[in-house]
């Protein structure tokens, strides 16, 4: 699904990615966590297409073909979605037109029927019934007066009505109470099947209670440092990030 | 009531008056605060040859007229009856010019009296050039349910429309004014609208500015609120080489309330000017100022939007915003939001803002696949329909919206 190959990339001449290797296959959930400033929504952003960042080197691949150059929309009508760690507030855009717009858009570039405002409405109901919001939230504006709560929920509606094949869900766990990431986290679980896949980059293992990942990754100052199991995220948990740092310096010195 | 005017005793006098005002040419002194930002040297540099066109197409006005509505046609500021429907019951439509002849008590308290034309240029000269005019009355405890159009062609290359609007007691009615020019060359107008609306009266009154690119337009609202009266005003300024607004809005009774917004397109090298005065007179006043403008190519605008609250205006709120969007980089705004309090227990809050497109908004659209240029299509949009939601008229919204996305194919 995704191969990310030795990636370079940086933020006005800052390096801030310093040779990512990833590859995710379909079906997967990986799990990206590390310290305050190791670039990884770095990655997410530059996976989506951010043009503040630019690819020094390296090569993104999605479903075997290089994405480095496309603009955002053309990832996200390939089937590539990120839930934003800060959603965007767009006063005066209706919630459901933009949606009904985004998925009519990603539709007509597939070559698919769109849907009218009638059968949209019909799916809305439905799917806000998964991340336990009412309908009159479609209604509102995007984004703008909700709480941080109800932003992230946002997102997974935006996602499961987008239905991508590869979700990067960037910190969608933080600034939640116990119940909304209950909520969130069984809103993706429904939404997990054999061919979708996940990146989720969080600081916390507590969401992983929930979302049984195949594989943690470490992102250190720009680089995937280890990886491993569920296992590692508790590690983490318990004794923080300097020893895998410790032990990089140990290894780079041997 | 506090006027600071002196009673005059007749027509003859205000127009002396007002004679005086149009010879002293120093009200027009670009230098001056009020026209710092305006391309008024321009204006006075120019001459506005005088030529008529009679030659109307009728089919090309009943083109404008909108669904469901009182349609009245006035031609160069004179109402033409026989282009114009039925007036229904309750409501009087005179030519104001023979009012004001005969000088009937309503007449005289609110002709030339609403619009402070001494303080004016446009306004004064508006009183020494205007010919016909239109007067509305509508009687008390009447609803009119229909919108009555106004729809202003102007064929003359200078024209001096002006109406005076009455709303008597408990009157409820709407008022869409629609200026439209047919004209070829360079060309002025000049409107003078002047409203009082009586005890509980309640008015919504839209604007549609729509002038050819070579048409200077000179607009001045101005209104008297009386007790409990509601006024509800859209300004939409769509097209126009300069167009000069000047808005007053005088709360004068307890109880009144005053919503006023605004609309301007501007692109190329238009200019685009608001200045708008709302006045808290009474105690227990309430106004709320909302106006929105894109702008793109190298236009210009301001907007200069003062809030006066009398001595005597206790436990008044007000609130006046002006957010403008720059689609170009040679697209420029002066916004100046001023409050003047002389009462101490008040609400007011002011704000204005200047940007352009959010690039963040703008990738988060683009981000769920939406094109760059269909993102930008709606995040203009969606900034516009915060002043489009208040007409709540689909037809003129439907006007309107077309002319928001032929200036994004400009910019």
């Amino acid at each position: 699904m995704l191969n990310i190959k030795n990636l370079h990339a940086s933020v006005e001449e800052k390096k801030i990615l310093k040779g990512i290797n990833l590859i995710v296959n379909p079906g997967e959930l990986h799990v990206i966590m590390g310290p305050n400033g190791a670039g990884k929504s770095t990655l997410a952003s530059v996976l989506t297409g951010k043009d503040k960042f630019k690819i020094d080197n390296g090569e993104i691949l999605f479903e075997g073909q290089i994405i480095n150059e496309l603009p955002p929309e053309e990832r996200a009508c390939k089937g590539m979605f990120m839930s934003f760690q800060y959603p965007i507030a767009i006063p005066g855009v209706n919630n459901m037109y933009f949606l009904k717009e985004a998925l009519n858009s990603q539709k007509k570039y597939r070559g698919e029927t769109q849907l009218d405002s009638i059968d949209f409405l019909g799916e809305m109901k439905t799917k806000l019934k998964y991340v336990g919001l009412e309908e009159s939230f479609i209604h509102r504006p995007v984004n703008d007066g909700f709480s941080g709560g109800e932003k992230k929920r946002n997102e997974i509606l935006q996602m499961i009505t987008l239905e991508p094949k590869l979700s990067i869900l960037d910190e969608t766990d933080s600034g939640l109470d116990i119940d909304a990431l209950k909520i969130i986290s069984e809103g993706i679980n429904n939404f997990r099947n054999k061919d979708r896949s996940f990146i989720l980059i969080t600081h916390y293992q507590r969401m992983l209670d929930y979302l049984k990942p195949d594989f943690v990754h470490v992102m250190i100052q720009g680089e995937l440092v280890k990886s491993g199991d569920k296992s590692l995220a508790l590690e983490l948990e318990n004794k923080g990030y300097s020893w895998i740092l410790n032990e990089k310096v140990e290894t780079s010195k041997s | 009531m506090e006027n600071q005017l002196v009673e005059f005793s007749s027509f003859d006098e205000i127009n002396k008056k007002a004679n005086i005002i149009c010879d002293d040419k120093s009200i027009l002194n670009p230098k001056s605060e009020r026209w710092r930002f305006t391309p008024i040297r321009e204006y006075n540099a120019l001459t506005f040859s005088n030529l008529q066109n009679t030659n109307i197409n009728l089919d090309s006005i009943q083109s404008y007229r909108f669904k469901n509505v009182i349609l009245f046609v006035i031609i160069n500021g004179k109402l033409d009856l026989q282009l114009s429907d039925s007036i229904p019951n309750g409501i009087q439509i005179e030519n104001l010019n023979k009012m004001v002849q005969n000088y009937p008590g309503s007449i005289k308290s609110s002709f030339s009296k609403i619009s402070n034309f001494q303080e004016n240029y446009f306004s004064a000269e508006n009183i020494t050039q205007f010919n016909n005019g239109l007067f509305i009355n509508v009687d008390a405890n009447i609803i009119i349910d229909k919108p009555i159009q106004l729809l202003n062609i102007q064929t003359d290359t200078i024209s001096f429309p002006r109406t005076l609007i009455n709303g008597e007691e408990n009157s409820q009615f709407t008022i869409i004014e629609q200026y439209i020019n047919l004209t070829k060359s360079e060309s002025k107008s000049n409107s003078v609208v002047e409203v009082s609306l009586q005890n509980g009266s309640n008015l919504k009154h839209i604007c549609l500015q729509n002038g050819m690119k070579d048409h200077w337009n000179f607009y001045n609202l101005a209104v008297n609120q009386y007790k409990n009266s509601l006024f509800t005003n859209s300004i939409i300024s769509l097209s126009g080489k300069r167009i000069v607004n000047d808005i007053y809005c005088n709360l004068i009774e307890e109880g009144t309330s005053a919503d006023i917004s605004g609309l301007y397109l501007i692109d190329d090298n238009s200019h685009c000017d608001n200045h708008t005065i709302i006045n808290h007179i009474a105690p227990l006043t309430f106004s709320n100022e909302n106006f929105k403008g894109i702008l793109t190519g190298k236009a210009s605008g301001v907007f200069n939007g003062l809030i006066k609250v009398m001595p005597d205006a206790q436990k008044i709120n007000s609130s006046q915003t002006n957010r403008n969007l720059l689609l170009s980089i040679d697209s420029k705004m002066n916004s100046n939001p001023q409050l003047e309090i002389y009462a101490d227990d008040v609400k007011c809050s002011h704000g204005s803002t200047i940007g352009q497109i959010d690039d963040e908004a703008l990738f988060y659209m683009q981000s769920r696949g939406i094109s760059k240029s269909d993102a930008t299509k709606m995040l203009v949009k969606g900034f516009a329909d915060e002043i489009l939601n208040k007409i709540k008229i689909k037809s003129i919204i439907d006007f309107i919206e077309p002319k928001i996305e032929q200036l994004m194919g400009n910019s």
